[in-house]
Order: C-alpha cells, then structure tokens, then sequence
C-alpha cells in the first residue's frame, strides 16, 4: 500500500472519516457484486474507502461526492483497477481507513463509470478471447432489478456507435463507426436539455434519449458528453444505467 | 388554462403536470403546477422542439425524448399537432404513463384545438 505512488502518505487537504464510523449497519451479503457497491456507495454519497480481498488479490476503492474518485489494484489504477476488480470471481469488501489519495483517477458516478467499465471489456476482447476473464466480467456486473439475459453482450455492446465531446463541442473520441455527425447531436441534444433544465428549475440535465422508430440514440455526461447510437434493443443497457427506461 | 385532457395523466405514479405546444412552439395546453407560467413553458417548448430538429438531423422520424435531471424526467411524445411534454419524478411509473399518453394523444386528436392545427 504504501509502495503505491497514489499514496505517499502526504494526505489530500480534506481526508475522509471512515467509511466504517458513518451511522447506519454493517451488513454482509454473500451473494453481492462490486456493481452493488459502487452504485450504493454513488447514490448515498458515501465518503470513504473500501478494501476488495480477492485470493492473493487486494486492490482500494475511494468514494466522495457521489463519485468512485479513485481505485487500485495492484499495478493497477483507476478504469483499469475497476475493469480488473469487475473480473474477480468473489471475495469480500470492507470499509477500511487508508491516506486518501492525492489525486482522483476516475471521478466518475456509479453509471457512468459502469458503462465505461463495460466499453473498456468490451474494447479489451479481441486481444483476449472470448472466453477469459473479463468475457465473465460482463456477466459478473449484477444490476439490480435488471433481468440478467438482457445485459448486452460485448458483441452488443461493440454495435454501438460512440463519440465523446468536451462541453466546448471538440470531438474527443469516435468509435464504432460513430461519424461527427453523432458527436455534434450529442453536443446540441445536451445543450438543448440544460436549457430546457434551466427553463423549468430542474437543474442540470444527466442524460437525453432521443428515439425513432428501431433506432434511437442517448446522450450522457460523463467527464465528457457521451453519446451512442444504436438499435433499440441495444441502448436499452445505457437506458437502463442513466435511468431513462 | 388548466385542460380536462392532460388531467387523466396526473393519475399516474410520478406525474406532476404536463403541457402540449404546436409545431412552431407555441402553448396549446396546460396541466402543469402554477410555478410554470405560460412564458416559461413556451421557453421549454422551444427547447424540446429544437431537441426533436437535433435529433431529426441525425436519424428519420424522431418520436420521443426523454431528459433525465437530478430527481425529475420530461418526456415528450411528438403527435401531429406537435408535442406533449409531461414532467414527473424519477419514479414515474413508465408502463402506465406509456398507455396514458397514447390515450391522451387520441383524445388530443378529437380536439379542434390540437386536430385542426396541421
């Protein structure tokens, strides 16, 4: 823990209780998944850290703000802890007190972060096969009040057009055959619903689904704006993970 | 203005109010809580018809929108006469206000008001 070099002992300006001294009970439950936890600890803005003990595995999550802010595992930091933890057949998860990271490698809400764990198994699968771990990984990530047999595959998940826009319009990332076009009805769809937001005293907009018929595309924020194009039955996944179904 | 029409939606779980503006933006109907004053709901008007255009550029024959923000949703359903907009909760019961809305835009669809318009 201390070899990591998130945590050189120098604690960030505002170090956290314990996860372990907030009011509320402890409970186990055998059959929980990380998914669980990241998206409880994300909706009750839990402030804390979380230790995952998996076999010879050990890795460290941190949440604050309604955000998982940082994770490590092993070598591993950040998205890829996640992706890799997400792998991990079972194990337990404890609140613990460990120095606060100094900076954040993920920032991300529980949504958001789990669609972009899942992009990034389903990015790493030609390079291991279907049938390795992180295959099992998209099995793994349980939802709650989500029939399991229609959590997409990465096959599913790949059909997916994807582009990624800054709050300034600038293309970030284009995938899966995602063309401009996509990014710039991202970019304007939010635009149009922060103002439609601030028209009506909602607040800020977390995400637009525009459909037609089979078809439909839904907008995100995330660390940026995030939109996906695909078939109905392929957003429903996203839907589902932004609230929006 | 409060509209006989919108009303059966206030019965479902989650609805808070609801409102229907024409093509080009302007206020037809309104169910929605007297907080929202009519400039105010032509202002949301625009918005989700200028969500619909976006929308319409980037795939054919955009039917609905749905906006999630922190612990309210607007859907809007495009008809003929132009949009139903209806504001609810997170918890909104999505089956119901589904077979709600269909029912509503029939009965919109029997009004000269919303039937006559284009």
């Amino acid at each position: 823990m201390a070899a990591s070099p998130n945590f050189p002992g120098a604690h960030s300006t505002a170090p956290p209780p314990a996860a372990s001294d907030a009011e509320g009970f402890s409970i186990r439950l055998p059959s929980a998944q990380l998914g669980d936890l990241i998206q409880i600890n994300c909706i009750n803005r839990i402030l804390g850290a979380f230790r995952l003990s998996s076999g010879p595995h050990e890795g460290y999550l941190f949440f604050a703000d309604g955000k998982l802010i940082h994770a490590e595992l092993g070598a591993a930091t950040g998205l890829d802890a996640v992706v890799q933890m997400l792998g991990l057949r079972g194990g337990s998860i404890d609140p613990c007190v460990v120095p606060w990271p100094v900076e954040s490698t993920i920032d991300m809400g529980a949504d958001a972060l789990l669609l972009h764990a899942a992009q990034r198994i389903d990015e790493q699968q030609p390079a291991h096969g279907r049938d390795d771990a992180t295959t099992k990984v998209v099995r793994r990530v349980s939802l709650p009040g989500v029939d399991e047999s229609r959590v997409p595959s990465g096959k599913q998940l790949s059909q997916l057009q994807v582009a990624q826009v800054t709050s300034d319009g600038t293309i970030q990332k284009l995938k899966s055959g995602a063309t401009p076009d996509l990014a710039d009805t991202a970019f304007f769809s939010h635009r149009m619903a922060s103002a439609l937001g601030e028209a009506l005293g909602l607040g800020e907009c977390r995400a637009v689904a525009m459909e037609s018929k089979g078809e439909g595309i839904v907008v995100f924020k995330a660390r940026s704006i995030v939109g996906t194009r695909g078939r109905a039955s392929d957003l429903e996944f996203i839907l589902r993970r932004v609230n929006l179904k | 203005m409060t509209e006989l029409h919108l009303q059966p939606l206030r019965q479902v779980t989650g609805v808070m109010g609801s409102f229907a503006c024409g093509t080009l933006g302007q206020l037809l109907l309104n169910d929605m809580p007297p907080q929202y004053a009519s400039p105010t709901l032509e202002s949301a008007a625009a918005c989700l018809l200028n969500l619909f255009q976006t929308a319409d550029e980037a795939m054919s024959g955009c039917r609905s929108v749905k906006v999630a923000f922190g612990e309210h949703q607007i859907l809007a359903r495009r008809f003929r006469f132009g949009v139903l907009g209806i504001l609810t909760t997170r918890a909104a019961d999505a089956r119901t206000l589904l077979v709600m809305t269909r029912l509503i835009a029939m009965r919109l669809g029997r009004d000269p008001r919303t039937s006559q318009i284009f």
